[in-house]
């Protein structure tokens, strides 16, 4: 039965149905051949994947992101990171690098943030910093990933939500790597720029004058994630109320320090907000319902037992759950992996003795990457549509930086205080 | 016109559910909890999210693999979406029965401290399936209409 569910959602998700329909269809045998299951079953698993406290940060966080979005906070922040790090060999790549750093803080969403930074700074990297158009594209989509770790990322709240795993103390987690994964990365642009000969974008230092005043200026930005630890260390609020004073607070800067929030943005950050909300609402109770007819059919268990049959050795086990989350990261988007693979593989892990909140962001991270690899990476069909880049140019610019990947993950998995620091400090 | 009811009424949705947290968690914050709160909060969301995904569905947020429809001849990829559309029209249809039979069932049922009946809730099952079946039928027939792009 597990076999042929696994068959016709493939098969379903080949011919182009969406994701989300792939997954109602692929249960549907269990409640129809079993008998044992009523399909009014069904209908309440999707009615209660709703009905969760944790859950409503989603659409919070995502609105709170449309809402900074529009207030103008975007091209604040582009100013700061070009003074921060514009002066380093390949400029604008590391303006790119830093930003997806510091508006990880605020849009959580690798694939928006990607899109956003390819409008905003790939014309001018090709035409004036020196890059080609591949690797332009290649230092955009690896920099996005870093929104991924960054508080508050959807797919964190995601993976908390669906395997009960503390968001606050995913959240918390998150920061050391995305820090670590940002100088990685940016090291690796250094090291690309001074080979292929790509321009730094400011001639000279930027004197600190002008920092401090470009720093005053997205300070409101810059705040948040802090104000969101300060937050959970003394249990003021839980990720769903942080949710919640977000958007307040991004009205609030929007209406009274930048005012630039006008009614038009307002409307089209919340149209822009309802539509992404029902594409992964459609997805989690989809997802439910196939998760329950997984359960049902005992999946966990024979995944667990194929995999200790394999092998006890926890490192090997991990490998092996990380190259399964690699290959359907490959093929399917973020949340639909995080929401459908992540539980599946998560108790074995437990079992061989890994922290939750520690595989929470390496199993995150390593989804996002996914995004990245031919044939079908959402993030690198975003940015290389953007950019008019093909995916094969694409795999060749990015050699370096799945590199610096690849070390960084293993970095990620040897010391787990890197993740669990944080969380076991303040909370 | 009908599209922007739609979104009027999850703009409103959204705009409460933020309130009704923001008003718990000040209220709490306080030491006066408020417990209807949040139920309010979850049952909004949960129509906040069907209006949402048929909304999402008009703008063709629903992805899924495009690697093989992109690949076929312009004929045979229209054919594909349309029995796509079917096939997913189909799935809702089967379970739109037992979205009805579910909501008289869960009618008598009383839910938390404000006793809210079951029915509330899983009505918008009821709801979110016809809003989806009409968004498909809109688009099957805006699908054949138009000739097979080259």
């Amino acid at each position: 039965m597990l076999l042929l569910i696994a068959f016709l959602f493939v098969i379903f998700l080949v011919s182009g149905i969406p994701v989300a329909f792939a997954l109602g269809l692929a249960s549907i045998p269990v409640f129809v051949l079993t008998g044992t299951m009523p399909p009014t079953v069904a209908i309440q698993k999707m009615v209660n994947a709703t009905q969760s406290y944790p859950l409503l940060a989603v659409p919070f966080f995502i609105f709170a992101g449309n809402l900074m979005n529009a207030t103008g906070i975007t091209e604040r922040l582009v100013k700061f990171a070009r003074l921060l790090t514009g002066w380093l060999a390949g400029g604008l790549g590391q303006v790119s690098i830093v930003l997806s750093l510091m508006m990880g803080g605020i849009s959580g969403s690798a694939v928006a943030d990607a899109s956003m930074e390819a409008r905003l700074l790939g014309p001018s990297m090709m035409s004036k910093g020196g890059y080609s158009k591949s690797a332009a594209a290649a230092v955009l989509a690896f920099g996005s990933i870093i929104t991924a770790t960054i508080p508050p990322s959807i797919g964190l709240i995601l993976f908390g939500f669906i395997n009960e795993v503390s968001i606050g103390r995913l959240f918390l987690a998150g920061i050391i790597p995305g820090v670590l994964l940002t100088t990685c990365l940016m090291l690796t642009a250094w090291f690309v720029a001074k080979r292929n000969g790509y321009v730094s974008d400011l001639e000279e230092l930027p004197s600190f004058a002008q920092l401090l005043e470009s720093f005053k200026e997205s300070v409101w930005a810059l705040a948040f994630p802090i104000i969101l630890i300060i937050g959970f260390r003394f249990g003021f609020f839980t990720a769903t109320e942080a949710g919640a004073f977000l958007v307040f607070y991004a009205l609030a800067i929007g209406i009274f320090v930048y005012r630039e929030l006008t009614l038009d943005r307002l409307y089209d950050a919340m149209k822009s907000t309802i539509s992404d909300l029902g594409m992964v609402m459609l997805l989690i109770m989809m997802a439910a319902v196939l998760g329950y007819a997984v359960t049902i059919e005992q999946g966990p268990q024979q995944i667990a037992q194929l995999l200790t049959e394999l092998t006890q050795e926890p490192y090997v086990i991990l490998v092996l759950v990380l190259l399964l989350l690699l290959v359907s990261g490959v093929f399917l988007e973020g949340a639909a992996n995080i929401l459908l693979v992540t539980p599946i593989v998560l108790p074995v892990l437990i079992q061989a003795g890994f922290n939750p909140v520690h595989m929470g962001i390496l199993m995150v991270t390593l989804i996002n990457i996914g995004g990245l690899t031919p044939p079908v990476g959402v993030i690198m069909f975003t940015v290389c549509g953007i950019l008019d880049v093909k995916t094969g140019e694409f795999s060749i610019a990015a050699a370096p930086y799945f590199l610096a990947l690849l070390i960084f993950l293993t970095v990620l998995i040897l010391f787990p205080a890197l993740s669990l620091f944080m969380p076991d400090q303040l909370m | 016109m009908y599209q922007r009811v739609e979104f009027f009424c999850a703009a409103l949705l959204l705009a409460t559910v933020v309130l009704l947290v923001a008003v718990a968690s000040v209220a709490r914050a306080i030491g006066s909890p408020i417990i209807w709160s949040i139920e309010i909060a979850q049952l909004l969301f949960l129509w906040l999210c069907i209006v949402s995904i048929d909304l999402a569905m008009q703008q063709n947020r629903h992805f899924g693999l495009s690697l093989l429809l992109d690949n076929l001849p312009p004929t045979v990829k229209k054919a594909m979406q349309v029995i796509n559309m079917l096939i997913v029209m189909g799935l809702l249809a089967y379970l739109f029965q037992f979205a009805w039979i579910n909501m008289i069932l869960m009618h008598p049922r009383l839910d938390g401290a404000l006793q809210t009946p079951g029915s509330l809730f899983h009505a918008s099952m009821v709801v979110g399936i016809v809003l989806m079946l009409r968004t498909l039928a809109v688009q099957l027939v805006q699908t054949i209409r138009t000739k097979a792009e080259a």
